[in-house]
């Protein structure tokens, strides 16, 4: 019997790393990728080259189109974190009967499909003026991001322990110094967390860049799908490895930052 | 509130004081209204207006009666149905394992997780585009092992674009599972052990149901996300396998045909609010949105 569900074990985590390994494989072979030489993709190049980083780093289109990227997202996740945090509060807080409402409003930017979203703020944009500025592209992609912002927001705030607010008023802290010395630490990385994933969430949006797009402002989504359907060269391979690096900085930055609240913060108050 | 009834302190209240929590709120409300729900409702006026620049459900109606958008609903439907149940299948035994893990071996498999699921969707599709192109490394693995049929045709078509869609999707299968597959008490696993239930029997009645709101809530939003997708079809799809998205898509950049793109996703919005509904009555809103 114990045999039998050993056996049962092993056949499931191999099973596991199986499928474990088709997820990161196909983004490990970007690597090799990118490194080839000629115009045509392989996944083990004959010849071995940084051909196509210099071709990429250097190409004013590439690079435009990254900057454009870098300025949207900054915006929308700024954007994003802050009425976040407004609605990750005002869900924790408010015991109003329109509690409920207030949720599904402020999670439904995710629960509306994105080309829905990309469609309102195109028309946003005309009625507003915009036209096919970097502003109406920011805003759209915020919108992306607000919910999530205002999920791991809430998140962090539900783990403040209210002992520790009343515990500041009682000392004499205003509202100001509550929210300053109390608040905004214990919900720091859950607001650093939300910035991190909205940016990402901004990065990476398509259907508003494309619907928003005007030869002059590229993001790079949407270069990269034009690359896809047109080129496809080493290039967007670089672009991925690139990509790829971002997110991992990111990933491996929120994990020491995690390990170093720990270390530092005693575990009492990480309830 | 709490905090200002029991200290006897005015104003403060939990995060910020009332007066300043009401002017937040009034903030977020503005901007939802403002960016958000005011270009919905010109997407519904835009949906209802007919040539003669009058009210009416005709603009609707020949959208849903036309027969080339049926097929590409039907085909939107069988295609996010079809990539949540495999993504289901492929993730379910997997997410049970990776459940059970503890320490360095649970964080890697969270990083290995995590990782796809923040990468960029347009790179995950590119990726998939050259390994599994007739030259692909996949066919070329396929031919020295001497696979019958092989190279296969596993791009621009149906197959191509379910690989694509199970791969973009999967990590929120398997967070979702695995989300609820941590909260399942060992002590009910051992309790059915020790009343004599073999494996099986405590399978499908002790831990499938107690899972079940995961997997149901990782079927809901992975249909959801598929169905409303765009890069993956859009880049792996022929021209048979034209999602709805796409062609709301189309209508925008190639046809500048607003208002058809407006009834599009109206009729998108009242599918997937439809869908929402049903879950969110039969899981819950919190436990549908926590997984997602």
């Amino acid at each position: 019997m114990s045999e039998r569900k050993d056996l049962g074990r092993a056949a499931q985590s191999a099973y596991l790393v199986v499928v474990l390994f088709l997820l990161i494989f196909p983004l490990l072979v970007l690597i090799p990728m990118s490194l080839g030489s000629s115009t045509t993709i392989a996944a083990i190049p004959q010849q071995w080259s940084l051909r196509w980083y210099d071709e990429v780093l250097g190409s004013p289109e590439w690079r435009s189109a990254f900057g454009w990227s870098m300025l949207t997202a900054t915006a929308a996740s700024i954007i994003s974190t802050s009425m976040g945090y407004l609605g990750a509060a005002a869900m924790v807080r408010s015991k109003s009967r329109l509690q409920p409402l207030l949720q599904i409003l402020i999670l439904s930017p995710m629960m509306v499909p994105a080309v829905v979203v990309a469609l309102a703020t195109y028309l946003l944009s005309t009625s507003l003026g915009l036209d096919g500025g970097w502003v109406a592209i920011s805003i759209g992609q915020s919108l992306l991001g607000l919910p999530v912002a205002a999920l791991v927001i809430a998140a962090s705030l539900r783990g403040i322990d209210e002992t520790l607010l009343r515990a500041a008023v009682s000392l004499g802290a205003r509202d100001r110094q509550v929210f300053l010395t109390v608040v905004l630490p214990m919900a720091l990385h859950g607001i650093l967390s939300a910035f991190g994933l909205s940016f990402l969430i901004a990065f990476d949006e398509v259907l508003i860049a494309i619907f928003l797009t005007t030869p002059s402002l590229q993001t790079l989504p949407v270069r990269i799908y034009q690359a896809v359907t047109y080129e496809l060269t080493p290039a967007v391979a670089v672009v991925s490895v690139l990509l790829m690096a971002i997110v991992c900085a990111g990933m491996i930055i929120g994990g020491l930052y995690n390990w170093a609240m720990k270390r530092m913060v005693p575990a009492t108050s990480q309830s | 509130m709490s905090v200002a009834s029991r200290t006897g302190q005015p104003a403060a209240s939990g995060f910020m004081s009332q007066g300043r929590q009401f002017v937040g709120l009034a903030i977020l409300l503005a901007f939802l209204s403002v960016f958000f729900l005011y270009p919905l409702v010109e997407i519904l006026v835009l949906s209802v207006i007919d040539a003669e620049g009058s009210l009416s459900l005709q603009p609707l109606y020949k959208l849903l009666t036309n027969a080339g958008i049926q097929s590409i609903l039907l085909q939107t439907a069988v295609t996010s149905v079809t990539v949540a149940f495999t993504c289901l299948v492929i993730a379910y035994p997997a997410a049970a394992c990776l459940a059970r893990l503890e320490g360095w071996k649970a964080t890697l498999g969270n990083i290995i997780i995590l990782f796809p699921f923040l990468t960029s969707s347009l790179v995950r599709t590119f990726v998939f585009i050259v390994l599994l192109g007739r030259n692909g490394m996949l066919n070329q693995f396929l031919v020295s092992i001497g696979v019958p049929g092989a190279p296969w045709k596993l791009l621009f078509n149906q197959t191509g674009v379910i690989i694509g869609m199970t791969y973009v999707l999967l990590p929120y299968m398997l967070l979702s599972l695995v989300g609820s597959m941590k909260r399942v008490d060992a002590r009910l696993i051992d309790a059915a052990r020790s009343l004599g239930a073999g494996r099986v029997t405590i399978f499908f009645t002790v831990y499938l149901p107690l899972t079940a709101p995961g997997v149901a809530a990782g079927l809901v939003i992975t249909t959801i996300l598929a169905f409303g997708y765009f890069v993956t079809p859009a880049l792996m799809g022929g021209p048979a396998q034209v999602m709805i998205a796409q062609l709301v898509e189309q209508q925008v950049v190639i046809m500048f045909n607003l208002s058809q793109a407006a009834g599009l996703s109206i009729i998108m919005l009242v599918i997937v609010g439809v869908a929402y509904a049903v879950a969110a009555r039969w899981l819950g809103i919190a436990r549908l949105m926590r997984a997602g």
